[in-house]
Order: C-alpha cells, then sequence, then structure tokens
C-alpha cells in the first residue's frame, strides 16, 4: 500500500511537472509585471490593473518576412536579386544556429521575391528553406505537396502568399510545441534581420530617395524592442545570448534616432465595420549619418549570419 | 509490479496527455483560426498556447503606418465563453474593448501611426464550485490586408 502512495504521489508530482513544463514553453513566459511599468500617462482602471499584475503568459510577435516584405514593397522599394543570400550558402549551414537563422532569412528572401512577382525565385528560396527546415527536424512543415502547389499557383500571388505564411507558420509552431523554443526564436531572428538588411539596402545608402522606406527603417527602433524581449526569455541558451549581444550592438546606433510622439495615442472605433482605426503624430529623426552607421551594422551582423 | 506497471502506464498517459494538449494548438490554430483571418492575409506568425481558465496572455506586436491588420482570437469550446479581449498601447491606454462589442473575436485595425500595442485576451474564471479547471487552446492570430500591386 505505501508502495502504491508513493507511486501516486510520485504521478502527481511527474503531472505537475510536465503540465508546468507545457505551459512555459513556446515565444512566452510567465511573469510578473511590476506595477511601476504599467503606470504611464494615463490611468488605467483598477481591474485592469488587477489583470496585468497576474500571471500570464506573453506573447512576442514580430513582424514576419511577409510582413516585412509588404512594408518594402508599399514603400515602393525595387526588387534586387543581388542582395538575396545565395541557394549556394545552404550547404554551409551545419548549427543549429546558422540553420534556424537561415531558415529564416531564406523565408525573408522567398517572401520578397514572391512580392515581385519572381516565382522561379520563390519556388528556389522555398526549396533552400525546405532543406534547412529538414535539416532541422521540423517535419512536415514543408513537403513535397508544398512544393507542388506552390508550382501549380505560381501566378496567383495570393495563394503563393498563402503558403509561404503556412510554412513559415508550421515550422514555427513545430519548433515551439517540441520543446525548441529558442530555436523557433532565432529563425524569427534570422527573418527579422534579412527584412531589415533589405529595407536598408534597397534606400541605397539616402535618406532622401525614399522617405517612406526611411520611415519604415526608423520604426523597426520599436520591433528591436520586441525582438530583445523575445530573446530575453531564452536568456540561458548560449547562442541566444550571442544574439542578444547583436541586437544589443544594434540597439546603441537605433538609440540615437528618435521618435518624438506629438499627441497621444487616440482610437476610433466604427462598430458597424468591425474596425478601429488607431492614430497619433509622431516625428522622427535621422540622420545620414546615423542611417549609414545603421546600414553598415545591419549588414555586418547580416554577413556574419550568413557566412 | 502489478501497480508498478499500472504506475508506468498511468504516467505515460500523462505525458501523452500533455503533449497532446500542445500539439492540438497547431491543428486548432490551422484548422479553426486561420481561415477566420480571410481575406486578409495570414502573416505566418504561430501564437497559440493552452491556457487555463482565470489566466491571461498578452501579446507584443508593432503596427506599422498604412496597413490594415485583422485580429483573431480563437479558443476552443473547452475554455468559459466571453473571452475578454483589449487592446492597449505601451502606457496601458485601453485602444479597444470586446466587452464593448459583443465579445466579438474578430476585429480589424486601420494603423495610421506606427506604434507597438499589446492584445490582452482574458480568460473568465471558472465555477468556484467545480472540482475541474477547464482548459484549452488559445490562437492569436493575425492578418494583413493585402493591397500590394501586381508590376
Amino acid at each position: 500500500m505505501k508502495k502504491f502512495m508513493r507511486t501516486s504521489m510520485f504521478l502527481v508530482a511527474a503531472a505537475m511537472l510536465l503540465h508546468n513544463y507545457s505551459c512555459t514553453c513556446e515565444g512566452r513566459k510567465k511573469q510578473k509585471i511590476d506595477e511601476k511599468d504599467i503606470v504611464g500617462d494615463v490611468s488605467p482602471n483598477e481591474q485592469l490593473l488587477d489583470d496585468f499584475n497576474k500571471s500570464k503568459l506573453i506573447f512576442y510577435s514580430l513582424p514576419s518576412p511577409l510582413e516585412t516584405a509588404m512594408l518594402i514593397k508599399q514603400a515602393g522599394a525595387s526588387y534586387d536579386i543581388t542582395l538575396l543570400n545565395s541557394l549556394d550558402n545552404v550547404s554551409r549551414y551545419n548549427t543549429n544556429l546558422k540553420m534556424a537563422l537561415n531558415l529564416g532569412i531564406y523565408s525573408a528572401d522567398m517572401s520578397y521575391t514572391s512580392l515581385f512577382d519572381q516565382m522561379q525565385n520563390t519556388l528556389l528560396y522555398m526549396g533552400a528553406s525546405r532543406t534547412l527546415a529538414d535539416q532541422l527536424g521540423v517535419l512536415g512543415a514543408i513537403d513535397e505537396n508544398t512544393i507542388k502547389k506552390l508550382e501549380a499557383n505560381m501566378n496567383d500571388r495570393d495563394v503563393v502568399m498563402d503558403i509561404i505564411s503556412e510554412t513559415f507558420m508550421n515550422s514555427n509552431a513545430y519548433l515551439t510545441e517540441n520543446d525548441r523554443p529558442a530555436i523557433a526564436g532565432m529563425v524569427l531572428v534570422g527573418g527579422w534581420i534579412e527584412g531589415i538588411y533589405l529595407a536598408t539596402q534597397l534606400a541605397h545608402n539616402s535618406i532622401s530617395q525614399n522617405p517612406a522606406l526611411i520611415d519604415r527603417i526608423v520604426y523597426q527602433k520599436l520591433s528591436l524592442q520586441t525582438v530583445l524581449s523575445l530573446l530575453e526569455t531564452y536568456g540561458d541558451n548560449p547562442d541566444v545570448q550571442y544574439l542578444t549581444g547583436k541586437m544589443n550592438q544594434l540597439k546603441v546606433i537605433f538609440d540615437e534616432i528618435r521618435i518624438v510622439n506629438k499627441s497621444k495615442a487616440e482610437a476610433e472605433t466604427l462598430p458597424e465595420q468591425q474596425v478601429t482605426i488607431i492614430r497619433s503624430e509622431a516625428e522622427t529623426h535621422i540622420t545620414q549619418d546615423i542611417f549609414e552607421k545603421l546600414a553598415n551594422k545591419i549588414a555586418e551582423i547580416r554577413n556574419e549570419f550568413i557566412s | 509490479m502489478k501497480i508498478h506497471k499500472f504506475s508506468i502506464f498511468c504516467l505515460f498517459f500523462v505525458f501523452i496527455g500533455t503533449i497532446n494538449n500542445e500539439a492540438q494548438c497547431i491543428a486548432f490554430a490551422r484548422g479553426v483560426a486561420k481561415p477566420k483571418i480571410l481575406p486578409f492575409v495570414h502573416d505566418g506568425n504561430y501564437n497559440a498556447t493552452f491556457i487555463e481558465e482565470g489566466e491571461s496572455a498578452e501579446l507584443y506586436k508593432t503596427f506599422f503606418e498604412g496597413q490594415t491588420y485583422r485580429l483573431v482570437v480563437a479558443a476552443t469550446e473547452t475554455l468559459p465563453k466571453n473571452i475578454r479581449i483589449r487592446i492597449l498601447n505601451e502606457q496601458r491606454k485601453v485602444m479597444f474593448d470586446n466587452a464593448e462589442h459583443g465579445y466579438v473575436y474578430v476585429w480589424d485595425f486601420e494603423a495610421q501611426t506606427s506604434e507597438t500595442l499589446i492584445v490582452h485576451a482574458k480568460v473568465p474564471e471558472g465555477n468556484p464550485e467545480s472540482p475541474t479547471i477547464a482548459g484549452g487552446c488559445l490562437a492569436i492570430m493575425f492578418g494583413i490586408k493585402s493591397d500590394v500591386k501586381r508590376k
């Protein structure tokens, strides 16, 4: 009987351990938010304050490769195949860090080619992404059916974008749900750095040639904070520590760029259209010198990632 | 000896059950949440988790000026109804509260400024008399309005 009791207690403890583990993985963490961090220029009501103080799950959502490619395209940037990571490099990547970073980088390149209707290149970059996903042990994220579906719909950009977003989600979800969330985070960081690399290179070293594109780049300062928060979640991982160091180098330069809010954020909700418009006025300040420093640092980090 | 075998058997199922809780979320996100994003394009990010009644989740995302986003929150039927979704800016000012709109789970946001916003989803507390705690998958997903023109 005693043995049965001991076994039962062990089972309960194991179940609790497994349950806790399952709830603290993925791109999130349970944490308490200090009250001082949540007091801003408005006074949230007490219930809201209470909700924030309770234990919670946190996601950090970076601009995905697809979103960044859309931002680049909408800003009027052009297509330049010479900027993409060479497909020949795929065989070089033999560590989890390099495979994960370059899975993100190739995903970003694939998104960029698809937005500019370079479908043959989209297929090739899908192939490279598949190679790295397979090497990372991400089963089924990109398979033969994915490639066939892409080939069959090469003239339908909406379907192509859907396939790309699906494969990116599959890789991310597989890694997250198989207790490799830090690797999933590295894929996201790779995709983010490639997106900002493409944007800075397409600005052709000038802050006046394409102000819309420069604006997109400047506001990546906000995304960088999300990148750092995501990495902090897996701060014990040596590869993540390496990436945090690189991102902090970027932060030093981004800190020289100023975003000044000229008015408080306002929201206008149109219930019938089920839409809320978010608006505020802000000014950005960046000099040519700072932009060049930023572009050079991004290129340095990205080239290290693809080497 | 029989008890020992029984224990291993139970442990195996506890383990499989836990794995399944997680594994179900991708299937749920892909099959239930993602279709609700249409006709917007899913951004490709995966934000889904196993969550229990009374718990809350937060998602940090930068919204970029000129973009229109569709937020979809989906929860398995095992979770209580009326999950409260609030969108806040970094000063915790509430920009949207689905409690004012019948606890709707799909809503669009037109960004006329670039700003990091926080999606806060709170699963209601369960019945305190109940001996069990309800749990299930919660997915928070974003779509982007695709208006990029062909060359």
